[in-house]
């Protein structure tokens, strides 16, 4: 009996440890009304915050992050990224359906809505591609 | 029987009442040691009184050679009367090197350098024609103005003796302390499969060119950094003036002196006035998934980011980044360009002669540079918004020289 109780505590207590801090959609919404040429996310089925410089997980870099967007390609599409690096930037905007813009780290960082992680927020939800 | 039973647990009792106070003295002899272990509080400090170092400090710039260079800073030699900054140049696969005196572009090296091996490299220059550089996961080499030579497979050896080399930092150095000898640090990664504790590896190597004798000295990672997980501000870096190393923990108010001939070691107090608060250790477990977590850590807490040995007036440079507020008056979040930075100068026994506050565009440091005409570092970005000029500040003291 402890021990089942012992263990749920411990379980939850790792589980809720090990919980990044999650950024929100409306936090995402407000900051990107802030640019002098504001972004409004309801216009996009899908976005994509992609830090070109950092990388969390192999699985979300390179050549499989490009894949990973340009499947999202006919459901009128985002890419935000903070880096202005042409070997990124050209794989994507010769794909149709895919709206790019840059915006600053400096920004990001400003307004509180900046993560290591590459982002992918759809309907709402802020999914994190580690 | 039962009587004998009591007795002899009786007897067990007093004997290790007797032991166990002896047991706990010994293990308290190893003052420096405990020291080391010791666990931070988070009691206030008191500012230290002004002692009045008088500083004077110069801004300028350097141009670029023409063209859009991709320059990856190296290191700094001395030549003559001159300091020379030597950058990689990714774009022609060079080393490109400037005069920090007269503002000139001096020369080039050039060899057939694989491209890959500088991109975690550590660099050393013994003179303005010769550098030897190491990378992580290749070999140990020395380019000249003759060619290139392979002098050995030194992260084989470091493989082999289960090391790792630390990854490449700017506080971190990699220095020819003589003829044949270099100095550079250790680092066992924690995540490192197979490694369940880091504490108790050495950090620092010692590896003989003539040789190819690789061994390690100094001190080991003392236990404290088991307990306390200090996440970005984990590392310790060394530099490595005569017959000693000096390791800065960037997490810790105090250094610790090692010194190489008796083995003793001495922890000084070199604590900014400008800390009021102990650094915190992570409240929060590290993992991959908590990066963002662990990068705010270090934004906001403090950290003492680099320590240099000026061997012109031996004295040391410790810089503190001070403890920066998540948000501005305004309400928008804080930068890495908020963050303010002050220097500590300290005699040859680690005694402050004092400490005074970096102008604002230096908010971050990329180097820090001891040259005959005063300490260098770069004036905020290095090579400026159209990455046509090297940004340099010079700072001159007056109580040392």
């Amino acid at each position: 009996m402890y021990a089942k109780l012992i263990l749920i505590i411990s379980i939850s207590f790792l589980a809720f440890s090990d919980k990044p801090d999650k950024i929100s959609y409306a936090r995402f919404q407000s900051a990107f009304t802030r640019l002098e040429v504001p972004i409004s996310l309801l216009n996009y089925n899908e976005i994509f915050i992609v830090h070109v410089g950092y990388c969390a997980s192999t699985n979300y870099c390179g050549d499989n992050l490009i894949q990973y967007i340009s499947h999202c390609a006919n459901r009128h599409c985002l890419v935000i990224y903070d880096q202005q690096d042409p070997k990124f930037e050209e794989q994507l905007t010769t794909i149709d359906g895919i709206e790019m813009r840059f915006v600053e780290r400096h920004f990001l960082k400003t307004h509180n809505v900046f993560s290591v992680y590459n982002i992918h927020i759809k309907c709402k939800r802020v999914k994190y591609l580690y | 029987m039962r009587g004998a039973f009591e007795k002899l647990n009786g007897m067990l009792s007093i004997v290790s009442f007797i032991l166990v106070p002896i047991f706990l003295i010994m293990c308290g002899s190893n003052s420096d040691v405990e020291q080391l272990n010791a666990e931070p509080d988070s009691s206030i400090f008191i500012p230290l009184v002004d002692t009045g170092l008088t500083f004077s400090t110069s801004y300028f710039e350097i141009q670029k050679r023409p063209g859009n260079h991709n320059y990856q800073l190296l290191n700094s030699t001395i030549s003559g009367d001159s300091t020379i900054l030597n950058f990689y140049n990714k774009e022609e696969n060079c080393i490109d090197s400037y005069n920090l005196r007269s503002g000139n572009y001096v020369s080039r090296m050039q060899g057939i350098i694989p491209k890959e091996e500088f991109q975690t490299v550590k660099t050393t220059f013994p003179n303005e024609d010769t550098c030897y550089f190491v990378e992580e996961s290749s070999w140990f080499i020395r380019l000249h103005r003759g060619g290139l030579d392979t002098i050995d497979y030194l992260n084989k050896k470091i493989r082999d003796q289960k090391l790792a080399v630390e990854q490449f930092r700017m506080g971190s150095s990699f220095e020819l302390i003589s003829d044949s000898l270099f100095f550079f640090p250790l680092h066992v990664d924690p995540y490192s499969k197979g490694l369940v504790r880091m504490y108790n590896y050495p950090m620092t190597a010692m590896y003989n060119i003539n040789s190819g004798e690789l061994k390690t000295l100094g001190l080991k990672y003392p236990e404290l950094y088991d307990k306390c997980n200090y996440g970005l501000l984990r590392p310790i870096t060394q530099v490595y003036p005569p017959e000693k190393i000096v390791y800065n923990p960037n997490a810790r108010g105090e250094i610790w002196e090692y010194n190489l001939t008796s083995g003793s070691i001495q922890i000084h107090d070199l604590r900014s006035r400008y800390q009021l608060k102990e650094i915190e250790p992570l409240t929060f477990k590290s993992t991959p998934r908590t990066k963002d977590m662990l990068m705010k850590h270090a934004d906001l807490s403090g950290e003492y980011t680099h320590l240099v040995w000026d061997p012109y007036r031996n004295v040391y440079y410790r810089f503190f980044k001070h403890f920066r507020p998540e948000k501005k008056e305004n309400g928008f979040y804080t930068t890495y360009m908020d963050d303010v930075i002050s220097v500590i100068v300290a005699s040859e026994n680690f005694e402050i002669i004092g400490e005074f506050m970096l102008p604002e565009p230096c908010s971050f440091i990329y180097f820090a540079y001891p040259t005959p005409d005063g300490l260098i570092i770069n004036n905020g970005s290095l090579f400026g918004e159209e990455n046509n000029q090297i940004n340099v500040r010079k700072i001159n003291f007056d109580y040392i020289d």
